[in-house]
């Protein structure tokens, strides 16, 4: 395994897109030591913000210190594991489409945007646009698997087309905006403005129904068989088993119906009876 | 000579064939309609010389062993090629669980590539242009709406190159004991894993021959071990024998197979059974033999379902 050990704190920001299984499994440790890596406005070699140890003949790497101002860590990969224990920056996993990302921490803004394949798994809160896209992109999460394990800022799951994006803790407001497949699930409450321009995508809240699904019309109330295998599928990535998944039912609300209205936000409730 | 319980077992083997097999789980919301749903399913599915595919209930599943946690069954399905799996797979899903209250299925065999039956992806036009798809860590969904929510299904469903035509004849003194030493074999299959035995109730009373003398018929009677043409045909049965059955055996592998008919095999062995066998075709018809003595000496313990 390959250990990357922060050497000390960075405030500005770092574009650590080079940092991802697939750019240094095979290199020797004196080439990934002189990968460049920019700081700031300047380009420097990747041993001045790492200590490199260990070896990359396995695809896996493991990065120690608080990457808070690291953005594109794990960009694009396509296989092997990338483990932060700290936090996991901005941008982390993007565009990624195979492989595993797993964070001991936090994570910042744009976490799995564009991902269209692979495994994102964050120990703790996620920052803005998680599951979303990138400024000037048109097109959210694609694919694979986003596990937050707190909770998760505004925009969640922003022009979604399919994967899956779990949030166990609370969303922000607009999460599943213009979602266009996909499916967001939200252990807990959300913000407001849920599923704005929804069109065929998923929504499912566990916990405390929002306010205000304007655009929304009720469908009824109902259990979904395709849940069970959505809580399997988490529980086999390793997330807690999500209870309320497993029993109770769902009203649903299909919308928006300004954009389609083929979208459907699902709310979880103890009994058949409308809320 | 080899003996269980003072019952001989021939020397000889059973002549199996490869076909192309596929494995499905079928859930609903209880085991009684996962179960109605598989029996469907897999009905009219004994022999692929009348029928498109061979089919039968492998194994009954606890939520915990679905794909969706609700309680399902395990169907293995059986056909000469990949196209005609495809085919009869698709009728009877289509026919058989679509149209089942509550009931979903799911593909329980890995497959890529060529390896892919049709499934969700073409009933899935059932739901005329309402159905959606989801997809759950590589694993694509259709949700095709019906009367009572959403029937679910997997895009595909994986086929590998099983064994099918696994046999052996249990020749009794009368169709009384022959009749329970077939019960407690088809019984004691059950149990064994990735193996069903296709024919009514895990029994089959008209082992048949390749060919006949009418024209166009594919197979007729095996005139050698019908105990009414003891003298007017060539016979291979003793002459303590009144009652033939034989037990046919489809798994998805050789050593399932094997596993299952030396399981058979022991079970059958009770008061009343002059002798076992194995129907052959002296090796000409199928790539498998399996000696029933090598099968019983490989197999002392049945396997145990993993």
């Amino acid at each position: 395994m390959l250990r990357l050990s922060l050497r000390h704190n960075i405030a500005v920001p770092v574009d650590a897109s080079v940092v991802s299984p697939n750019r240094l499994i095979g290199l020797t440790r004196r080439e990934i030591e002189r990968l460049q890596v920019r700081v700031g406005n300047r380009l420097v070699d990747l041993s001045e913000v790492f200590a490199v140890g260990g070896d990359a003949n396995e695809p896996e790497i493991a990065i120690e210190g608080d990457c808070t101002s690291f953005r594109y860590l794990g960009t694009a990969m396509s296989s092997g594991r990338l483990r932060i224990e700290g936090h996991g920056g901005h941008y982390l996993g993007a565009r990624m489409c195979g492989g595993r990302v797993e964070v001991y921490g936090p994570a910042g803004d744009g976490l799995g945007a564009e991902m269209s394949g692979g495994l994102i798994d964050v120990g703790e809160n996620a920052g803005k646009h998680i599951g979303s896209l990138r400024d000037g992109h048109c097109r959210g999460q694609e694919g694979g698997t986003i596990l937050v394990r707190g909770n998760a800022s505004d925009d969640a799951g922003m022009q979604m087309r399919r994967g899956v994006l779990a949030i166990r803790g609370h969303a922000g407001r607009l999460a599943g905006a213009y979602a266009h497949g996909g499916t967001l699930l939200i252990g807990e409450g959300v913000g407001d403005r849920l599923g704005l321009g929804l069109n065929r995508a998923s929504i499912v809240v566990l916990g405390s129904p929002p306010d205000g699904l304007t655009s929304f019309v009720y469908d009824g109330c109902f259990r979904p068989v395709y849940l069970g295998v959505l809580a399997r599928h988490l529980e086999r990535c390793g997330f807690e088993r999500l209870e309320r998944l497993h029993g109770g039912c769902f009203a649903t609300y299909r919308g928006d119906l300004a954009y389609g209205g083929r979208g459907e936000v699902l709310y979880w409730q103890a009994s058949s009876s409308r809320h | 000579m080899l003996t269980i319980r003072g019952v001989e077992i021939e020397d000889t083997f059973a002549e199996a064939f490869a076909m192309r097999a596929t494995a499905l789980v079928i859930t609903a919301d209880s085991a009684k309609w996962a179960h109605i749903a598989a029996q469907t399913a897999t009905g009219y599915g004994t022999s692929i010389i009348g029928c498109d595919a061979e089919a039968g209930i492998d194994q009954v599943l606890g939520g915990e062993q679905t794909p969706d946690g609700r309680p399902g069954v395990r169907v293995l399905f059986f056909s000469i090629n990949r196209e005609e799996l495809g085919k009869a797979i698709l009728n009877r899903i289509g026919q058989c669980v679509l149209t089942c209250p509550t009931a979903a299925c799911y593909s329980d065999v890995l497959g890529e590539g060529d390896d892919l039956l049709p499934l969700g992806n073409k009933l899935r036009f059932f739901g005329d242009g309402f159905q959606s798809s989801k997809l759950f860590g590589g694993r694509r969904l259709w949700r095709i709406p019906v009367m009572d929510g959403e029937f679910v299904c997997d895009q595909t469903a994986g086929s590998i190159k099983g064994v099918a035509g696994g046999n052996f004849l249990i020749m009794a003194e009368d169709q009384t004991s022959g009749l329970q030493a077939a019960e407690r074999a088809a019984e004691a299959i059950a149990g064994c894993p990735d193996v069903v035995t296709p024919f009514p109730g895990g029994i089959c009373r008209s082992g048949s021959k390749v060919g006949s003398r009418y024209a166009g018929l594919k197979a007729s009677c095996n005139e050698a071990y019908c105990p009414t043409l003891r003298n007017l045909a060539p016979s291979a049965l003793p002459s303590t024998v009144n009652a033939t059955y034989e037990i046919i055996v489809d798994g998805l592998t050789l050593p399932a197979v094997e596993n299952a008919l030396a399981a058979g095999i022991r079970a059958a062995c009770q008061p009343g059974v002059a002798r076992v066998g194995a129907g052959n075709y002296g090796g000409k018809l199928g790539p498998y033999n399996i000696g029933l003595h090598e099968a019983l000496a490989n197999h002392p313990v049945p396997a145990a379902r993993t």
